[in-house]
């Protein structure tokens, strides 16, 4: 008889007390499911969505530009780096841009706002929030033509409506006050009631000569990668370019430090409550074995007895655990599978409580709740529950293999 | 009491599995009251961040203007209703705003100018207490200005930098002045961080010419216990050609979002106490099944089922007092200590936005009774509930069966 | 089988056990020796020490005091580990009641030692199955202890003992749990084991039907060796 079947069969002495126990390890495992699952679709969601906003998860930006974004600062040669750098491994856009505060004027008001200025032939709706929110028309169709792109709010507050002419006025590229005049082809509507109200997409070529930058300079370049999850890798694969010798390379980390802040702030309390779960399921599962070696006492004496080392009977009791917390996975998986494909596919709708158009550091949340695990994550859940499983096994082997069997003996 | 006295031996018979049983409860009865209190603390803060911040508990505006924020659309006889406002017990300020281009040595950027009544704002918002960089605005320095916090960064300037301000004024004019950064703001809201700009109410007046009205009185309660609903109608009634609003109607996600905290604590308690639901169901089982012999006995010898569930009963509530005595005490504890310290998030996070409005990156929490309660009644629910199984069990027992037993 | 002449030695024994503030004489300075092929009893009243030498013998206890050897191994200069790997090989143990583990066949159970040795599976089958059947369990292999009477469970017990061929078997009331009938017929079977393959067993006992059977019966008082008769 070997250690592991021994192990097994112990286990099942007690078949309610197990089922119990697994049953608390199964709802550790649907938990953990849940909330990193919802974390992961979540934070990835907010971060690609963030990225979409102007910056890209990469940005490759003028050194300084990120303390002072002032427009005379500028990168030179974007369109042979912005090449290169589409052509990178795990890159799916870059984008050459403008980005500055602007004064948006129609005939009855003028609100100050903000610009971004694009090529229309680079822009998709996968890397440009704006243009994905577009609700009525459409972008400019050339990037050195006179159009204009504005959000709903702004256009409200301008009192201006689709071929309408509205003016533009802003510091060039050496500290001087220009203006130039815009006719809307598009107006979008993203949620944020922010973003709607002051952010502009204007033609890049336009505001190149509006603001007295050469041909092949911008702003920043904004790098979406495919995988979120490498930005820093490819920041680093991007600052490595000679091209990109004398730019600044941030990730969205940097860039918008406060949607980094709030998922920063987000991911600590997720993974808190969940140690902290994991750690009553442990305390749990420490009385179970524990309950159970205290039963065996005078069994464990006997085996001692005939010849059995004492290490022996901690590896026993080890191996329980393994098997118990085993079970309690499989339990786990068998539980969480319908709840999790529910997640998945349909998740549950909080647009009742929220609104859709709750932002959370900025950007906006999808109200559904989702969720949708990485492959990584699953790895760490079940490894992580696992070694908890384990490590509260550890005291009740420990005392399996102490009791001296003499002292066990004698408990009739 | 006999069933309690035999309860309380019992409990100390097993001591492991006892002390076990009561540090899982007392652990998750601790941890629960310790976020209840984080929750309540965020529930006060973000009030507090919205409310006495920057828009009072309620606005009252001339119809329209919120829709379309012009220089025309006054409230014309402000003054007057604030000292009514006052005299009921409220504390009121009014402002005025203007909009315009701002420009710095590179930088130029739109701007909400925003004419504060120095006296009276102190009275009803902290924003005079939220300067991060340099001062608030004084009366003597007409031309000293204080800046939003990210608008200072687009601009690029610091501390006495000099700004242009060009807009047009209500006489037609093209308005222009020079300014001074007199402060730089901490993190209040998108709208005030991007686009903010405070001065002395008379500097706005003279140069947008404006000479009385206003476009908007903040209000705020002195005593914030009473029905906010109730009281803006009560405001309403006062202003009847005004549009008076709430904070909560002004701001309805940051409002929801405080009424969902509350369903957020319940959702924690429930996850955390039925993993210690499985802790005390084992343990009693365990407990039921280990005496089966001796409730045989005590069955043969004509202890009822009732006594039995009761005894039952009663070990688990002895488990459970004390564990939740040791949970409320040391959940006391740590919340107090940081309702006083409050945790420091600004190395997590340096500025937190939920639906626009920045929350201070130090976390208090709030022991409330709520709080303190909640856990602890939920403790002794689940732990009751816990234990109605194996006490079931125990009233079952057939006498004969249970002392052959093995 | 052993070669040695005594397959257990005592000298000058002493253990002693601390009972509120008088210090207990459990063995009070016992000599004695035990031969190869003996079936001896050690009797006596509760509280005589019967018990107690035979966890001393059986390497489950330390003496306070005195030297014990067993196969000609002295027990002092033996750590735990290596106590218990005496016990693997030299001892078999019979107790009076909850010697088998629950979740194990008879077969499995009788097995438990030889998997402890790292006996091959052949071998192990082939031991295992010839002395289930000389103790009378052919047949039974498969039962697990809940499925067989006390004398059956008993006879598991022996057999683990003895599959293993060991220098002595210790049985502590081995028939205190069993109705006489079948105490006679689990003495009957230890005799035989005893005769025809040379066994050695030592029993503690207050049975008479035990008594009867023995070969040598050491009478124990307080601690104390009364009488130590061998008969015919």
């Amino acid at each position: 008889m070997n250690l592991n079947k021994l192990a097994w069969r112990n286990i099942w002495r007690r078949r309610r007390r197990t089922m119990i126990t697994a049953f608390s390890i199964g709802f550790g495992v649907m938990l953990a499911v849940t909330f990193t699952g919802s974390g992961d679709y979540t934070y990835t969601n907010m971060i690609d969505t963030g990225a979409s906003m102007g910056m890209g998860h990469v940005t490759v930006e003028p050194v300084g530009y990120h303390l002072k974004p002032t427009l005379d600062k500028r990168l030179r040669k974007v369109d042979a780096m912005r090449e290169r750098i589409a052509a990178m491994d795990g890159v799916s856009d870059a984008t050459v841009r403008i980005t500055g505060q602007a004064m948006f004027a129609s005939a009855r008001k003028s609100v100050g706002g903000a610009f971004i200025a694009v090529d229309p032939a680079f822009e998709r709706e996968g890397n440009n929030l704006l243009l994905r929110s577009i609700v009525e028309g459409s972008i400019f169709s050339d990037r050195a033509e006179r159009g204009i792109v504005i959000g709903s709010r702004l256009a409200q507050k301008l009192k201006v409506r689709i071929g309408k002419k509205i003016v533009f006025t802003t510091t060039d590229a050496n500290g001087e006050i220009v203006s130039d005049i815009a006719r809307i082809t598009g107006i979008f509507t993203t949620g944020i009631d922010m973003v709607d109200g002051i952010m502009a997409l204007l033609p890049i070529a336009s505001v190149q000569k509006t603001l007295n930058y050469a041909p092949d300079e911008a702003t920043l370049i904004a790098v979406l990668i495919r995988d979120q999850r490498h930005a820093e890798a490819m920041r680093d694969a991007v600052a490595g370019l000679p091209e990109a010798s004398d730019a600044a390379v941030l990730t969205w980390k940097k860039s918008q430090p406060d949607l980094a802040g709030v998922i920063a702030f987000d991911k600590a309390g997720n993974y808190i409550s969940q140690f902290l779960v994991g750690l009553l399921i442990a305390v749990g599962i420490l009385n179970t074995m524990l309950m159970s070696v205290l039963e065996r006492t005078r069994e464990f004496g006997v085996m001692m007895a005939v010849g059995m080392a004492p290490g022996t009977l901690f590896r026993l009791v080890m191996v329980e655990s393994f098997w118990l917390s085993i079970v309690g996975l499989i339990l786990g998986v068998i539980i969480t599978a319908p709840w999790y494909y529910y997640l998945y596919s349909t998740g549950i709708d909080f647009s009742g409580a929220f609104g859709n158009d709750f932002s959370y550091g900025g950007v906006l949340v999808d109200p559904v709740f989702k969720a949708r695990l990485f492959k990584e994550s699953v790895m760490a859940i079940l490894g992580g529950l696992f070694t908890l499983a384990l490590l509260a096994g550890i005291y009740p082997a420990w005392r399996a293999g102490s009791e001296p069997p003499v002292e066990s003996l004698k408990t009739i | 009491m006999r069933i309690l006295t035999l309860a309380s031996r019992n409990v100390r018979r097993n001591w492991h599995r006892s002390l076990v049983t009561m540090l899982a409860m007392a652990f998750a009865c601790g941890i629960m009251i310790f976020f209840s209190s984080l929750m309540e603390g965020m529930m006060l803060g973000s009030e507090h961040s919205v409310v006495s911040m920057n828009m009072g508990d309620i606005q009252i505006h001339a119809h329209g203007y919120r829709d379309d924020p012009d220089l025309y659309t006054r409230i014309d006889d402000a003054d007057e209703l604030i000292v009514a406002l006052e005299a009921h017990g409220y504390r009121a300020a009014s402002r005025i705003y203007a909009y315009g281009l701002l420009a710095a040595n590179m930088a130029s950027s739109g701007v909400q100018l925003r004419g504060v009544d120095l006296a009276h704002e102190e009275q009803v918002t902290e924003l005079f207490k939220h300067v991060d960089k340099g001062a608030w605005l004084d009366e003597n320095d007409g031309n000293g200005v204080v800046l939003g916090k990210k608008l200072a960064g687009t601009l690029g300037v610091g501390l006495d930098d000099e700004l242009v301000f060009v807009g047009q004024s209500s006489d037609g004019y093209m308005a222009n002045d020079l300014f001074r950064v007199r402060g730089i703001l901490k993190s209040v809201s998108d709208g005030i961080d991007r686009m903010g700009v405070f001065m002395p109410m008379q500097t706005l007046r003279d140069m947008m010419v404006i000479p009385d009205g206003a476009h908007e009185i903040a209000v705020i309660r002195t005593d914030r216990t009473g029905d906010l609903a109730e009281e803006t109608a009560w405001v309403e009634a006062l202003a009847p050609n005004l549009e008076v609003k709430s904070w909560k109607q002004l701001m309805p996600v940051v409002a929801r979002m405080i009424e969902t905290a509350d369903v957020q604590i319940m959702i924690m308690l429930v996850i955390f106490y039925i993993a210690v639901a499985t802790v005390v169901l084992n343990a009693m089982l365990m407990n039921v099944f280990e005496r089966i012999h001796e409730f045989g006995i005590m069955k043969a010898l004509g202890v009822s089922p009732t006594q039995l569930v009761l005894l039952v009963f009663s070990e688990t509530l002895i488990l459970a007092l004390v564990a939740s005595l040791a949970g409320l005490v040391s959940g006391w504890w740590i919340s107090d200590y940081y309702e006083v310290h409050g945790i420091d998030m600004s190395a997590l996070a340096g500025s937190i936005t939920f639906g626009g409005i920045a929350f201070d990156p130090v976390w208090y929490g709030a022991v409330t009774a709520d709080a303190l309660i909640y856990p602890v009644a939920f403790l002794l629910i689940v732990a009751g509930i816990a234990v109605i199984y194996p006490a079931i069990k125990a009233a079952l027992i057939i006498p004969v069966k249970a002392i052959y037993y093995r | 089988m052993s070669e040695v002449e005594h397959i257990v030695r005592m000298q000058n024994v002493l253990k002693t056990y601390r009972q509120g503030k008088v210090d207990v004489h459990a063995v009070n300075d016992v000599s004695l020796e035990i031969e190869n092929g003996d079936f001896a009893v050690l009797c006596g009243p509760s509280g005589s020490g019967k018990t107690s030498i035979l966890n001393l013998i059986g390497g489950l206890d330390v003496p306070t005091s005195g030297r014990v050897w067993v196969d000609g191994i002295e027990l002092a200069s033996l750590d735990k580990t290596e106590l218990s790997t005496v016990r693997k090989n030299r001892i078999g143990f019979v107790f009076q009641a909850y010697n088998l583990i629950p979740v194990m066949t008879a077969y499995e159970n009788a097995e438990f030692v030889l998997n402890l040795q790292g006996v091959g599976e052949s071998e192990c089958r082939q031991r295992v199955l010839q002395t289930l059947k000389a103790v009378g369990l052919e047949g039974l292999e498969h039962r697990r202890p809940d499925e067989m009477s006390g004398g059956q469970q008993q006879r598991v017990a022996i057999a683990r003992a003895i599959v293993t061929s060991p220098a002595i078997v210790l049985a502590d009331e081995p028939t205190a749990n069993v109705d006489s009938h079948t105490a006679e017929s689990l003495l009957d079977l230890m005799q035989k084991l005893n005769r025809e393959q040379g066994i050695t067993f030592l029993f503690s006992t207050h049975d008479q039907h035990v008594m009867d059977r023995a070969r040598r019966i050491i009478t124990l008082h307080d601690g104390k060796i009364e009488s130590d008769e061998v008969r015919g």
